[in-house]
């Protein structure tokens, strides 16, 4: 089969190779017909998230239909038409048994990484380096899907692929962090960074009850996406103080919640952030988290940072008294994906929201390393890419 | 004596690590009640399946006996597994259960200790580790996560 693989930092190629089959009774296969390439793939194509070996398969977001399916698959056949969750669940542990699924404990083969790095490890994520277990990913013709009857929802006939793709992560990921957020009548929700989870997050937002959405972002065209659901924006390129922008916009209060949609990887004029980009690129620091410092500086007091954006290492300058002095509350992490899957599944079929609307690309496999590029770049106003199978 | 009660004794009377008779410890919890962990705990061929691929000499370190499986008290079980005699190594594991806090399943802790034997890249600690993982997954799921045999573009095919 041919597949997107990770040869080194801005090197991607299409690869012909094995296609996969069952390894364990758990498990189905999958021939893709649409995947996506996500925000969080531009870390890994920067070289930023560690253990990467060159070979690796990219992509967490893919759905197809079902080819194959292990022994104990009872409820999933083949025929069926999934979509599948980034991260991969056992449903059986007790984190998975409270639908927190990206905490599972069974399904990282590589657990001792994480564990030495972070205390304990997480679940196991389809393409997304070996500290989250070295799967292949689903930027392929074929995929294996682990547990599919938990990482999986069955998709009815005559749905487009497209409405329903994002199920995979962006659009949980973004519901995730707008209800992270606590939302209640009359809260305005601050969105730091207008690409795909920002887009979702900013929607979510409103779905949950949100009075005010404002996206911050500098590129136009990503803006303009945001204003379409009726936010408000502000291109922090046209202002000295994005802060004190947002106490204006909200009568000195601030917003109620910020939610950094950026990570690991903010751009930005602050001397901050030029530190940040010197101690990445010289691998004295990890992570750029300028978008994270303005959503804690940013918040109202006692409000909530919601971090949905990926980070990885270690962070210097971080506000910490900020956070103390205003008794913030934080909330974030990787999206128990699984958990959002039917209820928002039913939203798209109920025609509250269509999340194809942050698609701007559509490719071939074969046009995987220019895509990329574009992406990472950001030319041709590249919000959203969609990678078409059949 | 409960159970971390007596492998808190165990810890503190061994010591530093000494060049023989090691003590390794690990605990996990497991979504399982302690008569279902104490059900699977006992039988080899599960100890086989979490032992495969493992960097450990499996052969030598199978040729175990269960040497006894008991309840000593309510929710509390203990079994042993030690090496035959004719071994070429001496060693054996306990592992010891209890119920965890408000039923959510049961704290596996496993003990071994041994005179000599080839971990291979692996230290002692880790592969405590790994194994009780491991052993855990299978019970709570019936399988080990693995990527071995998966593609990837290390293997690249030539088309004709």
């Amino acid at each position: 089969m041919k597949a997107l693989c990770w040869e080194g930092k801005h090197n991607i190629s299409v690869k012909n190779v094995n296609d996969p089959h069952i390894i364990n009774p758990h498990d189905a296969v999958i021939k893709v017909t649409t995947a996506a390439i996500c925000g969080s793939d531009l870390h890994l194509y920067n070289g930023v998230i560690p253990t990467m070996e060159k070979g690796d398969i990219m992509g967490h977001e893919t759905m197809g239909e079902v080819v194959e399916v292990g022994s104990m698959v009872n409820n999933i056949k083949v025929g069926d038409k999934i979509v599948v969750a980034f991260d991969i669940g056992c449903g059986h542990c007790h984190h998975c048994q409270d639908k927190e699924y990206s905490a599972c404990d069974n399904t990282n083969p590589n657990f001792m990484i994480p564990e030495k790095l972070y205390g304990y490890s997480g679940a196991g994520i389809f393409g997304y380096s070996h500290m989250y277990g070295g799967y292949a990913g689903g930027q392929a013709e074929f995929l294996r899907v682990p547990f599919v009857e938990t990482n999986s929802i069955v998709i009815p006939p005559g749905i487009e692929d497209e409405k329903v793709l994002f199920l995979s992560d962006i659009f949980p990921t973004g519901w995730m962090a707008a209800e992270n957020c606590n939302i209640k009548p009359g809260d305005v929700v601050a969105v730091f960074g207008a690409g795909p989870v920002g887009q979702m997050a900013a929607r979510s937002a409103f779905l949950l009850g949100a009075e005010r959405v404002i996206v911050i972002d500098h590129f136009q065209s990503r803006l303009e996406m945001a204003e379409e659901a009726g936010c408000e924006t502000i291109n922090f390129d046209n202002e000295d103080s994005v802060t004190e922008q947002l106490k204006f916009m909200t009568g000195g209060r601030g917003p109620d919640a910020c939610i950094d949609a950026v990570g690991m990887e903010a751009h930005g004029a602050t001397v901050l952030n030029a530190i940040d980009t010197i101690k990445q690129k010289t691998k004295l620091g990890t992570d750029r988290p300028d978008g994270l410092r303005h959503a804690i500086q940013a918040c109202r007091k006692a409000g909530t940072v919601s971090v949905p954006g990926v980070y990885g290492g270690f962070i210097d300058k971080f506000p910490f008294g900020a956070a103390f002095g205003k008794g913030l509350t934080f909330k974030m992490g990787q999206t128990h994906t699984q958990k959002y899957m039917k209820p928002l599944l039913d939203k798209i079929l109920n025609g509250d929201i269509d999340p194809s609307f942050v698609i701007t690309h559509r490719i071939k496999i074969d046009d995987g390393p220019a895509a990329y590029k574009n992406f990472n770049d950001k030319k041709d106003e590249w919000i959203k890419t969609v990678i078409k199978f059949q | 004596m409960n159970t971390s009660q007596e492998i808190s004794q165990k810890t503190t009377a061994s010591g530093p690590l000494l060049e023989k008779d090691h003590g390794y410890f690990n605990s996990q919890t497991v979504m399982l009640s302690p008569e279902e962990v104490f059900s699977f705990c006992q039988e080899s061929e599960n100890v086989k399946n979490v032992l495969t691929d493992l960097p450990i000499d499996v052969e030598n370190f199978l040729d175990l006996n269960l040497v006894s499986a008991e309840q000593t008290g309510a929710n509390q079980y203990k079994i042993k597994w030690s090496n035959k005699a004719n071994s070429k190594f001496s060693g054996n594991v306990i592992f010891l259960l209890t119920s965890a806090p408000m039923n959510r399943g049961t704290y596996l802790t496993a003990e071994a200790s041994f005179a000599k034997f080839n971990f291979r890249d692996e230290g002692p600690s880790n592969l405590m580790n790994i194994f009780l993982k491991r052993f855990k997954a299978l019970m709570e799921t019936g399988e080990i996560a693995t990527t071995k045999g998966q593609p990837s573009g290390r293997e690249e095919i030539k088309l004709q």
